[in-house]
């Protein structure tokens, strides 16, 4: 994609959200209590960063207009997708099964998606690494992660 | 004097000596976990300081909360991921230097300017606590306000080359941070009927699926994956003594804004890095580089975010009026272990007191210690293979993120903010910015408003001889702002499209 | 010697953790008498605040009396709101105890639509009752509370009042004297009750209403109490009751279980809590930290807990707060 279109396509994108949310102000929870406003009600300040908002939004359309048209910089979408439902998969799941039993099979997979193929140091780190971060937060740092539905503690 | 030697005596005792050591490792390690910061590190050990003498137990919390400051800057260096969020300026060039194989230098950088801010904040302290104390109380909500503004100005600093689309980051910043209630009515707004959005968007997980989930899915998706070059583990590095003086200015700067900003309570480390990194930016020797790797940038922003340690202890001391989070459970410690906060804090309990600032005077010193001695072992983090490396990453940052406020809702902010730096990085929207606006949104409303509610609605009221504070510091940002504009301009006289994406 | 101590007892612990691992992949819960299993403290407010450090002041005792662990688990955001809410989803057994302040459970339910109510809980026990205070700095203009009154007739909506957030018990105060006296207080909301002494230290506003033991500690002169009776160390100010007005108000810390919770559990846990609050180093810590233990049996608390839910619906409603 040329710098132009994609400036221009980021810059609308964004003039679109500030109308959207703009629209969202004008519902009256935003009207607030006239007896703690005084005289400034919730959506004041949210309006003027909003209007900041869309106006240099607008410029940033107008600016795209003027620049010399480049390449922009490529990504790999394959690759890009797939480590990034990966990890989206991983956050859900630790909601579902507990941060040690989703971490696990975790390690392992994103290692591979990576690119990584060396099945000795995989193997270690998948074995070490989760159970070793576990120990740390739920022993010294007294942070307790997700646990399963089925397993007292972990 | 005598004083100063029977404190001397009672912190040389083995156990105080144990908590400054053990303090200093464990805090630089917490701090350096994404998302895990001071106030967490200290509130795990608190149970445990209620049970232990009075000298090592105040050694033990002020060494993690020093070193906890420190520790975030070096994740921040390493993996691009600020440990803390007053870390956000030290990423700016401290992850390049390391992406140009110099993290150790980076370290040495980021270490020597911390103890320097540190020490020369406890050395404002000691001195001059009870009349910084004063001034503090006469910053008022307009005051804040201003001093906010100023802090602002720095969006346009690390914004290099994309000021409108900078900008229109920091404006994202400001208002995600006024997503849940409102703080003058309490009305919930921006929730879009999610619950978990009434308590609003947490700073600690848009920062790190912004800067760590975001740089682990560009790199899996670089096309020609340029590895980073391998950092030597060649140990502890001391930059030379002459390239310190080249950068002096920034260096002494940088320590006092720092300890100002820390003495005024509700401003916080990242609000001091912020000012501190747009000065540097503006007045700096080598400006032109800040971004791409240059040492001045880490000691604006790693000098002024320890300086706020020293700086944050005066109105907490003096005052007994913490001014965040983490002060209030340093605090809270102190009055368990006797020492009162208070105006008759100095007269009632000399010899803690003295013993305490010694204690500062350590830990700051034991940071040398503690990060020559981990320095190669940190660097050697960098020679993992790179796929290892960013699992454990992905790994920590969800724990950092889940463990804050112990809510799975924001492992899912995580991972959203991980899916929108992508696209910022590809569009060329700087994200620096974000966390800006994030950090400062909140304080920057309430200040606006409390100021509004005090002047019965006028805005002009704010720039009257009657608050000449901040009268000053209003000047103050709109001479940094006019800078930042000015430079942007014969930037783009220079070059017609500068539009390279920026970190 | 002391820092030996914590190193032992962490070790300990961690071995206890390693022999123990057999243990924890045990199915949940088994069906032994309570306690048989870690009970986790959920604290709705972040590490370091008031409720917080009140909760790791009573936790090494109260793991004792319970003879199990007890670990505090902090949820926070939206004044209290979220992690109450997760605490009144738990399951009821005891395992889960949530460790609140006023404002969650006794003030937010009238401010806006939360997925639980006060009747979502079964209460437990008090932890502490501190008496409010109205307080003015020690240069302020206002000796008595009538002098302030007066001037705040005379000059409606121009005297700052400062609180600790909208919906907090200070703002409470305020309302409550603004209807009570028939004034009109010009309240500017701070972010927790250090700021707001801040702000009054430095003359932002004129007074602010928050535990007694703060008059002291920052050299506040008290203008009014809002205890029952006249306070032992403030014999000379009024309280609300002496100028006509039958109003009470004190910070209370109080802990409640989800409300199907079966009563033995809560009467064990009550048990112990009380205990806990007649340990002298508990006492102790109390006392540094300006809280006031305050010991109360279930149905005392339950009555208390209500009474002020009714008390500040009634306030919210008045001052057209109520949505």
């Amino acid at each position: 994609m040329k710098t132009a279109t994609r400036d221009t396509i980021f810059g609308l994108v964004m003039l679109g959200a500030s109308g959207l949310l703009w629209l969202e102000t004008t519902r009256p929870q935003y009207d607030g209590i006239p007896a703690l406003n005084y005289g400034f009600p919730p959506d004041f300040y949210p309006k003027i960063l909003l209007g900041i908002w869309a106006f240099v939004s607008v410029l940033i359309i107008v600016r795209s207009r003027m620049i010399a048209q480049a390449e922009a910089e490529g990504l790999h979408p394959g690759k890009l997708v797939v480590s990034m439902a990966v990890v989206g998969l991983y956050c859900w799941l630790v909601g579902v099964i507990g941060f040690l039993l989703a971490t696990i099979p975790f390690t392992g997979l994103f290692m591979a998606v990576l690119g990584y193929r060396r099945p000795v140091v995989m193997l270690a780190v998948t074995a070490l690494f989760p159970v070793g971060v576990w120990w740390l937060m739920s022993g010294p740092l007294q942070i307790f992660l997700p646990e399963s539905p089925w397993f007292n503690s972990f | 004097m005598e004083n100063i030697l029977s404190a001397a005596q009672q912190l040389m005792s083995p156990a105080a000596l144990a908590a400054i050591v053990l303090g200093t490792v464990y805090g630089t390690i917490v701090g350096a976990l994404p998302g895990l910061g001071s106030v967490i590190a200290i509130t795990i050990v608190l149970p445990f300081t209620y049970s232990m003498d009075a000298i090592p137990s105040i050694a033990l919390v002020l060494a993690i909360y020093c070193s906890s400051v420190y520790g975030g800057s070096l994740s921040a260096i390493l993996i691009n991921t600020p440990g803390t969020p007053q870390s956000a300026a030290t990423l700016l060039d401290g992850y390049p230097m390391t992406r140009k194989g110099r993290a150790a230098e980076a370290i040495g950088w980021a270490t020597i300017s911390s103890v320097i801010g540190g020490l020369f904040s406890v050395a404002v302290l000691i001195i001059a606590a009870p009349q910084l104390a004063r001034v503090a109380l006469r910053f008022g909500p307009i005051e804040t306000f201003a001093l906010i503004c100023m802090a602002l100005t720095c969006i346009a600093g690390v914004s290099r080359g994309s000021i409108l689309k900078g900008l229109l980051a920091g404006i994202l910043g400001l208002f995600l941070a006024t997503v849940g209630a409102d703080p003058m009515t309490g009305a919930i707004r921006f929730d879009f009927g999610v619950f978990n959005l009434s308590a609003g968007v947490s700073l600690i997980p848009v920062l790190v699926g912004l800067f760590a989930l975001a740089e682990v899915f560009c790199r899996a998706a670089e096309r020609a994956g340029t590895p980073i070059p391998k950092t030597e583990s060649s140990g502890f590095v001391v930059p030379p003594f002459r390239e310190w003086w080249l950068r002096k200015r920034t260096l002494i700067k940088s320590a006092a804004i720092g300890t100002f900003v820390g003495i005024l309570p509700g401003t916080g480390a990242s609000t001091a890095s912020f000012i501190a990194y747009s000065e540097a930016k503006r007045s700096g020797r080598f400006r032109d580089k800040f971004g791409t790797g240059e040492p001045e940038g880490l000691i604006a922003s790693e000098t002024s975010n320890n300086a706020v340690t020293g700086g944050a202890l005066v109105p907490t001391l003096a005052l007994g009026i913490p001014g965040d989070p983490v002060t209030a459970v340093v605090m809270s410690t102190l009055i368990i272990q006797g020492i009162q906060p208070g105006v008759r804090l100095f007269a009632d309990n000399a010899d803690l007191m003295n013993a305490a600032f010694l204690a500062l005077i350590l830990c700051n010193l034991m940071l040398l210690v503690v990060a020559a001695a981990g320095s190669r072992l940190l660097t050697r983090v960098l020679s993992m293979p790179e796929p290892v490396l960013f699992t454990m990453v992905v790994v920590l940052s969800l724990v950092g993120s889940y463990g804050v406020n112990g809510n799975m809702f924001d492992v899912l902010v995580t991972f959203i903010a991980g899916i929108a730096g992508v696209a910022f990085r590809y569009i060329g929207v700087p994200v620096a910015p974000i966390v800006i606006g994030l950090v400062l949104g909140p304080i920057f409303e309430e200040s606006l408003r409390q100021s509004l509610i005090l002047t019965d609605g006028s805005f002009g009221a704010f720039f009257t001889l009657s608050h000449p504070i901040a009268l000053g510091l209003f000047a103050l940002a709109a001479l940094l702002m006019a800078f930042a504009i000015a430079t942007e301009i014969r930037g783009m006289q220079r070059k017609p499209a500068p539009d390279a994406p920026e970190i | 010697m002391k820092i030996h101590r914590m190193l032992c007892a962490t070790r300990r612990e961690f071995a206890a953790a390693t022999l123990a691992f057999g243990a924890l992949a045990m199915p949940l819960h088994a069906q032994d008498a309570y306690p048989s299993d870690t009970v986790t403290l959920l604290i709705p407010w972040a590490a370091g605040g008031a409720t917080d450090v009140a909760a790791r002041a009573i936790q090494p005792t109260l793991a004792e009396q319970l003879g199990t662990d007890v670990i505090i688990k902090n949820v926070s955001g939206a004044a209290g709101t979220i992690g109450t809410a997760e605490a009144a989803r738990a399951r009821p057994d005891g395992y889960t105890v949530l460790v609140t302040s006023a404002g969650p459970v006794a003030v937010q339910p009238h401010l806006r639509k939360l997925p639980y109510d006060l009747d979502s809980f079964k209460p437990v026990g008090r932890v502490s009752l501190t008496p409010m205070l109205t307080m003015v700095p020690q240069d302020s203009p206002y000796n008595t509370i009538e002098e302030l009154i007066a001037a705040a007739k005379e000059n409606p909506g121009q005297i700052t009042a400062g609180s600790s957030g909208a919906g907090t018990l200070p703002h409470l105060a305020i309302l409550a004297l603004n209807k009570a006296a028939g004034i009109e207080l010009k309240h500017i909301p701070f972010q927790g009750s250090n700021a707001a002494i801040k702000e009054l230290l430095g003359g932002t506003v004129a007074l602010f209403s928050d535990q007694s033991q703060s008059a002291p500690k920052y050299e506040l002169n008290g203008l009014l109490a809002w205890s029952g009776e006249r306070l032992e160390e403030y014999p000379d100010v009024p309280t609300m009751k002496d100028l006509g007005y039958d109003i009470e108000m004190g910070n209370w810390i109080g802990v409640f279980v989800p409300l199907d919770t079966p009563e033995e559990i809560a009467t064990a846990l009550n048990e112990a809590l009380n205990n806990t609050l007649n340990d002298p180093e508990v006492l102790q810590n109390f006392a540094d930290l300006l809280l006031a233990p305050s010991p109360t049996s279930i149905e005392e608390f339950d009555a208390f807990a209500r009474a002020n839910y009714e008390f500040s619906r009634e306030m919210l409603q008045d001052a057209g707060l109520v949505q």
